[in-house]
């Protein structure tokens, strides 16, 4: 018997360490990943090509690059876009800030916008979108057009570099017929 | 005389070089695309323009226009939709309308009405020259192009009464205030209900527009109430109120018989009766004997 009391005294003593052993820790509190921070650069320009050759160059007096975002905040900048066809006149863009989206391809320009087209018709307005893969230009704030044929206002615009196409919701405009 | 509000083609003949500020036009729509390469411009719904210099308005579902690449002058500009051009009291209303620069033509096309307050015409096509300053009207085919003039009433300067009648064709000539209605003419004065059947009519217009005086040949017909009449050529002249009949000239007059010549003078009211004929134009006159 008291062989028994032995037996079962020793069990209950391996389930207690075995409990002890492999009993759960306590939950851990991850820390939070922090974003590294932007880069800051001064005297910027950004190239962009197609095909091999150079299709947007961005100019900006400062810049700040989200390196993990692939996203790049740019401010007082100016830009060419630059024809398909060499030898064809360039689109020129000012703003006072602009974000690049690098993924996207997509940059949002804001603030002061000025825009000169190929044929120097000028558009002014307070925030556009430059889709650099649908080489497409657009906007849906009141934009104000001159220097060309027609000189007006319109609610937005779509404007397609390749074939040199805008389209304007809502114009108002004056002109010589 | 300023027949046709032809708003196209009177701004598109400006030079552009003599163009100021107030010489633009100001144009709305709800969307408008411009081609930079074909130096074209389309607009879109509910499009209004207002040339505030020649107080000239348009609306319009849709205008498109053509530039000349080096001079950016107006080469071409269309006009689609039910549209309608007004300028005072002048108006035009069409479907289509085109101005060419290079042929100085404008056209306008479909259900046309043009007119002012002292006359109107409807057909289908209005095509005109804007450097010679004529045009014509034709309608569809099986169709007659329809006219209105206004006349001085006789008895009262001031009242003016319709003169309305259809022809195959109308020709403007808006430097001569005249105009040509030829083919199957058919005019009723509707002050005395009189009716002119004739194959031609030369209309003139007086300063304000109203009828003036109204020659018709080719197989004229004239029915009035109490008189007919028939003869190669008629002048109809509203201002001394008066009718010449010329060339195979035969006039029945209820009560007064028949009158035949070569030319034979009458008044409209045809109670008033006849003129005499020149001396040189033997007129015969045949009296019922009661």
């Amino acid at each position: 018997m008291k062989a028994l009391y032995g037996w079962a005294a020793g069990v209950l003593g391996l389930v207690l360490v075995g409990f002890l052993a492999y009993s759960p820790e306590p939950p851990s509190v991850e820390e939070p990943e922090t974003a590294p921070p932007p880069v800051l650069l001064s005297q910027v320009q950004i190239k962009e090509f197609k095909g091999g050759r150079l299709k947007v160059r961005l100019n900006a007096v400062s810049a700040q690059m989200f390196s993990d975002l692939e996203e790049v905040e740019l401010s007082s900048l100016h830009g060419e876009v630059l024809a398909e066809q060499p030898g064809q006149p360039s689109t020129f863009l000012w703003a006072k800030q602009g974000r690049l989206e690098g993924q996207k391809k997509l940059l949002t320009l804001s603030g002061e916008i000025k825009i000169e087209l190929p044929r120097g018709q000028l558009l002014l307005t307070e925030q556009l979108f430059f889709d650099q893969n649908q080489d497409l230009l657009w906007g849906e704030l009141p934009v104000r057009f001159e220097g060309g044929a027609e000189t007006g206002v319109a609610q937005g615009l779509k404007y397609r570099f390749q074939d040199d196409l805008m389209t304007l919701v809502e114009p108002v405009l004056e002109t010589v017929l | 005389m300023k027949l046709w509000p032809l708003w196209l083609g009177l701004l598109c003949c400006v030079p552009l070089t003599a163009l100021e500020a107030q010489e633009k036009a100001q144009l709305k729509g709800q969307s408008m695309v411009v081609n930079q390469k074909k130096r074209s411009l389309v607009i879109e719904r509910q499009v209004v323009a207002h040339q505030p210099l020649r107080d000239i308005h348009l609306k319009a579902d849709r205008l498109e226009l053509l530039r000349d690449a080096s001079t950016d002058e107006v080469n071409y500009l269309a006009i689609d939709g039910k549209s309608e051009v007004t300028q005072k009291d002048q108006f035009a209303q069409f479907d289509h309308g085109v101005y060419e620069r290079r042929l100085g033509l404008a056209t306008l096309t479909g259900h046309l009405v043009a007119g002012n307050q002292e006359m109107k015409i409807e057909g289908h096509q209005l095509r005109y020259d804007l450097n010679q300053k004529t045009g014509s009207i034709t309608a569809l085919p099986g169709e007659k192009v329809r006219f209105w003039f206004n006349r001085q009433a006789p008895n009262d300067p001031a009242q003016a009464h319709p003169v309305e009648g259809q022809a195959s064709e109308v020709l403007v000539y808006e430097s001569l205030k005249k105009m040509v209605l030829q083919g199957s003419v058919e005019v009723v004065d509707q002050f005395d209900q009189s009716k002119v059947k004739a194959e031609r009519m030369v209309v003139f217009l007086d300063s304000t527009n109203q009828l003036d005086e109204l020659t018709a040949s080719g197989g004229v017909d004239m029915a009035q109430p109490g008189r007919v009449s028939s003869s190669d050529r008629a002048v109809l002249d509203y201002g001394p109120q008066l009718i010449t009949l010329l060339g195979n000239a035969k006039v029945t007059q209820t009560g007064e018989g028949d009158v035949e010549g070569e030319k034979i003078e009458m008044h409209m009211d045809v109670k008033q009766g006849f003129l005499t004929g020149k001396r040189s134009t033997p007129l015969r006159m045949e009296i019922p004997l009661k």
